[in-house]
């Protein structure tokens, strides 16, 4: 019925035109692709140096006829892909400037057409030199101990330089010598052993690659383990009167090659006192020496000094006899001013004891502990201020002791008085 | 009005199944959220030094004589590692063209060539795929305080893929390379200073091909196979290895061999097995299989890397990190005959970049050749007309078949002809006897077992070629990531076994076993399931055009 109208066809002459463009790109475009892809290879040879100065230009020029074609580069650093619609074109400068081999493969239509390798030289060795010191220190032990100056040398796109490229190391040693060395940089570095010595000081040290200088390094060569070693003290006032102070010095504490420890190393002393107990003092040194004053004892006896440098290093024993500085004293209670006066405290040279000593009285009915100072040679305690129980009481003065018993009157005892 | 108010009473019935499931489905989501243990690395924030899939081959070569100082092996690990990730890093950046992390693995004199590069890559357009296979550190120097390191990474093989923006492939290259490096401690991480590239100098390879004639012995052996396909009834596929059972495969095994099968043909899960980080368990429940199946006098064919689909560049060292634990590991073991590389590479053609997955065949076709020079290799193709390709490589041509039966001596022959008389092993086929209830399928165990026959008569014509059937077991549950979500395709998938899922033997079994008693075709058997259900909803429907007054009424009434 309606193929009879052939107007009807026509409404099908939009649809057949949409169907040619769509089997034309389906079928026909493709076919395209894949005649070119298989048969149309173009010759092409790379005509490139061997080898190129880092930094340097370099253009790809390709026959004006030639399809459009890509480049795929291969560098130290990474992977590149340039569509290389012009003729000529420049490697860009960030590629030429990666020292190393680099890869150059040219693709027309996923198939590798050509390749060529350049190799990207180094340039001079340019400041500053890179330079890598460690250890900062080592111990000054003949030999034993080393640390490592290794210096990078490279140009100046930081590339590391040829091999063999001589890097000179100076040094200037503690005991005045001076040494000198050409090492050639193998596999990116140059790098020499500094072996200690027997002097303790510094090393300074000079790095140079061809024109290149590089940063003053200094090695310090410390002293080793200390070896036993003396203490000494003064002995001006050697009385047990817990006031005065003695000095108590070691001797130059060296290691084994005569180098004097560092200063700041830790000298621990044990002291045992008159009264038998222990006292555990430190101190540093200073020029190989530590110093320290230690109050005199409160008793006479003997004090044992030691001192040791990490528990293991010993010096000698030293025994310091403390005699009394005082033999006797007198005390006397005014029942009117009711006040207890201790004194004269003469000393051991005839001289009162010096104020501010301090004189311990023990209240025995209480236990109670009070402290009068020496004032002028005598110390005076006021028992009415204190409102004390009447009863025996102990007074001890460096290592003496008395005992007084004094009734003093009751009246403060009251029942109803009472102490906040 | 009275029609208002039961629409809004469906509404509302309907709403509040709605929110009750997504409150119940947010509530449970939370529950799970909270019951799970978070692990010890999340805890210490200790980022993982290399991600499980970029695990490219790592040799220390023998150091120089003199270092300077002597390596310490812990400190060796440490700087390979940061190595290999600096690369890595590079690798990504090229990638995306952006520098993120870049300043982690380079020093502050490294990072502007990096980024110049990443600079290039952003302004052509292009991505860069690239990844490195194997580093070969040889050490030159180690300073004294730790600090700086020196080696040359030698004999470098790494590939790259250039792509334009949409992922069309423009070119891809391998490329060798020796790569001076110097390393240093900065920050306590090991970055790299200083990368040169040099001409590569090739080392010799630590593996020695085997050069008796053992390949020919197992060739020879292939010919006379009579195989299965295997896998567990209860758990196919991605649940076999994850909940192995040594039991379940001892059973199985011995029934296969009463079946009078001499050959299983196995698949390794790639991802199951720990990508390149090969997980010793499962190596072990491998190993298990291999001994189950050399207990039992049967030859084992092992495809690999099944269910892995990424074809990208990074993925590539992982492939051939589990290729050489697998093939090293099992080259000697007695029962074991062939390695199936991968399973239907062909499928993948179509789901992936064509280019990508041809080049990773090829990759992987020399390792293998490499890791084992015994046993031959192939690949299963899902289509006979796809066989041809790679064939030369391959040590026979090895191709799957489910269409009709006719059509295979066709197939065969075209394939034959373009593959130069390469032995052929027909790994895959086999027919479904799914009954649908539901849907128009009925294939019958009749025609399962007849398939079987017509099958074996073509490969008996063209000259006995060895073939594997599909499958074991009937299986009780495939999961939709395997077969699609439809379930024709799933329940298809389920009856291609010889034994039924409640152990029976089928009607295949029973011609495997006596292959010389006709198959008898049951009368039952013509009338397909799935027309007694649409005989009853067809009379349902009469019933209901009948009495349709009286349910419209019933409808009134329940709303």
């Amino acid at each position: 019925m309606y193929l009879k109208n052939k107007k009807y066809l026509w409404g099908l002459f939009p649809i057949f035109l949409v169907g040619i463009v769509i089997a034309y790109f389906l079928f026909f475009q493709r076919k395209v692709i894949i005649s070119t892809s298989s048969d149309s290879q173009f010759f092409f040879q790379f005509n490139l140096p061997e080898s190129l100065y880092s930094g340097s230009k370099l253009s790809i020029k390709l026959p004006q006829n030639t399809p459009n074609c890509q480049l795929l580069l291969n560098s130290s650093w990474g992977t590149w892909w340039l569509d290389l619609s012009k003729y000529e074109f420049n490697i860009p400068d960030s590629v030429m400037m990666q020292s190393g081999l680099l890869d150059l493969s040219l693709f027309y239509d996923k198939n590798l057409i050509a390749e060529a390798q350049i190799f990207i030289k180094p340039l001079q060795p340019f400041e500053p030199l890179e330079t890598f010191l460690g250890s900062k220190s080592i111990i000054a032990d003949g030999g034993e101990h080393w640390s490592m100056i290794t210096a990078i040398p490279t140009d100046k796109f930081i590339n590391p330089v040829y091999e063999n490229t001589p890097v000179h190391f100076g040094f200037k040693r503690p005991n005045g010598t001076s040494e000198d060395y050409d090492i050639p940089t193998k596999h990116l570095v140059s790098f020499k052993k500094i072996y200690s010595q027997q002097k303790v000081g510094k090393t300074i040290i000079s790095i140079k690659a061809a024109n290149a200088a590089g940063k003053e390094k200094e090695l310090l060569e410390i002293s080793g383990y200390p070896r036993p070693f003396n203490i000494e003290n003064d002995e001006l006032y050697l009385y047990a009167d817990a006031r005065q102070y003695f000095k108590l010095k070691t001797g130059i504490i060296k290691d084994k090659f005569e180098n004097v420890v560092s200063n700041g190393t830790l000298v621990s002393i044990n002291i045992k006192d008159t009264d038998g107990s222990n006292r555990q003092l430190t101190s540093y040194t200073i020029g190989g020496i530590a110093r320290l004053m230690v109050q005199n004892p409160n008793k006479a006896g003997t004090m044992q000094i030691s001192a040791n440098i990490y528990g293991d290093v010993e010096s000698n024993q030293l025994n310091i006899k403390f005699q009394e500085t005082i033999k006797d004293f007198k005390i006397s209670y005014n029942k009117q001013t009711e006040v207890l006066k201790i004194g004269p405290l003469i000393g051991a040279m005839g001289q009162y004891i010096a104020d501010g000593a301090e004189v311990e009285v023990i209240l025995n009915p209480r236990q109670e502990n009070l402290k009068a100072l020496v004032i002028e040679g005598y110390a005076k305690l006021n028992l009415k201020q204190e409102q004390h129980p009447i009863g025996e009481m102990t007074v001890r003065f460096v290592g003496i002791e008395k005992r007084i018993n004094i009734q003093l009157e009751a009246k403060e005892i009251n029942k109803n008085d009472k102490r906040p | 009005m009275i029609k208002d108010r039961k629409f809004f009473k469906v509404i509302f019935f309907l709403g509040i199944i709605v929110i009750l499931a997504v409150v119940t489905g947010g509530v449970g989501k939370v529950l799970v959220f909270l019951s799970k243990g978070g692990n010890r690395a999340d805890l210490l924030n200790i980022p993982p030094e290399l991600p499980s899939e970029y695990t490219p081959k790592i040799i220390w070569l023998k150091d120089d004589p003199d270092t300077g100082r002597p390596m310490e092996s812990f400190n060796r690990n440490i700087i390979a590692k940061d190595y290999v990730r600096a690369l890595y890093q590079r690798n990504l950046s090229l990638l995306t063209a952006k520098p993120d992390g870049i300043k982690e693995y380079y020093t502050l004199d490294a990072r502007p060539k990096i980024f110049a590069q990443i600079n290039l890559v952003a302004s052509s357009e292009t991505s860069i795929e690239r990844a490195e296979i194997n580093h070969n550190l040889k050490l030159h120097f180690y300073s004294a305080d730790g600090q700086l390191v020196s080696f040359t990474d030698r004999f470098v093989e790494s590939r790259e893929r250039v792509k334009n923006k949409e992922g069309r492939l423009l070119a891809s290259k391998v490329e060798y390379a020796d790569f001076n490096t110097l390393m240093q401690l900065d920050d306590g991480y090991w970055r790299i200073k200083h990368l040169v590239r040099m001409p590569h100098n090739t080392i010799p390879d630590t593996l020695v091909a085997d050069s008796t004639n053992r390949k020919a012995f197992f060739l020879e052996k292939l010919k006379s196979i009579k195989g299965i396909n295997y896998y567990p009834r209860d758990t196919p596929w991605k649940d076999f290895w994850i909940t192995y059972n040594s039991a379940t495969t001892q059973k199985d095994f011995r029934i296969i061999k009463q079946l009078g099968f001499n050959t299983i043909r196995i698949f390794v899960n790639f991802e199951q097995f720990g990508k390149g980080n090969v997980v010793p368990e499962m190596i072990q429940r491998l190993e298990n299989v291999l001994n189950t199946a050399s207990a039992n006098n049967l030859s084992v064919i092992v495809t690999l890397f099944d269910f892995n689909s990424n074809y990208s560049l990074l993925n590539f060292p992982a492939t051939d990190r589990q290729l050489e634990t697998l093939l090293t590991r099992f080259k000697n073991h007695p029962s074991l005959l062939a390695w199936d590389l991968k399973n239907e590479a062909d499928l993948d053609f179509f789901y992936q970049n064509r280019e990508e997955v041809k080049e990773w065949l090829k990759f992987i076709i020399k390792k293998a050749k490499k890791y084992d020079s015994i046993h031959p290799v192939t690949v299963g193709w899902a289509y006979p007309e796809n066989a041809n390709y790679l064939a030369d490589e391959f040590d026979f041509v090895s191709f799957h078949y489910y269409k009709e039966a006719a059509k295979l001596g066709e197939a065969i022959d075209s394939l034959r002809k373009k593959v130069n008389n390469k032995p052929l092993v027909l790994s895959e086929f086999g027919m479904s006897s799914y009954r649908s209830k539901v849907f128009p399928y009925n294939q019958t165990e009749t025609q399962q077992a007849e398939y079987l026959r017509d099958i074996q008569e073509v490969l008996k014509q063209k000259g006995n070629i060895p073939s594997i059937y599909w499958t074991l077991y009937d299986f009780t549950s495939v999961s939709s990531d395997i077969a699609g979500w439809r379930p024709w395709q799933r329940n298809n998938q389920k009856y291609f076994g010889i034994i039924s899922a409640d152990g029976s033997l089928k009607k295949i079994g029973n011609f495997i076993i006596h292959p010389e008693v006709k198959i008898k075709k049951s009368f039952i058997e013509s009338f397909p399931h799935y027309s007694f259900l649409y005989i009853i909803i067809f009379l349902l429907l009469v019933a209901a055009f009948i009495k349709r007054n009286i349910i419209f009424s019933l409808i009134n009434k329940i709303l």
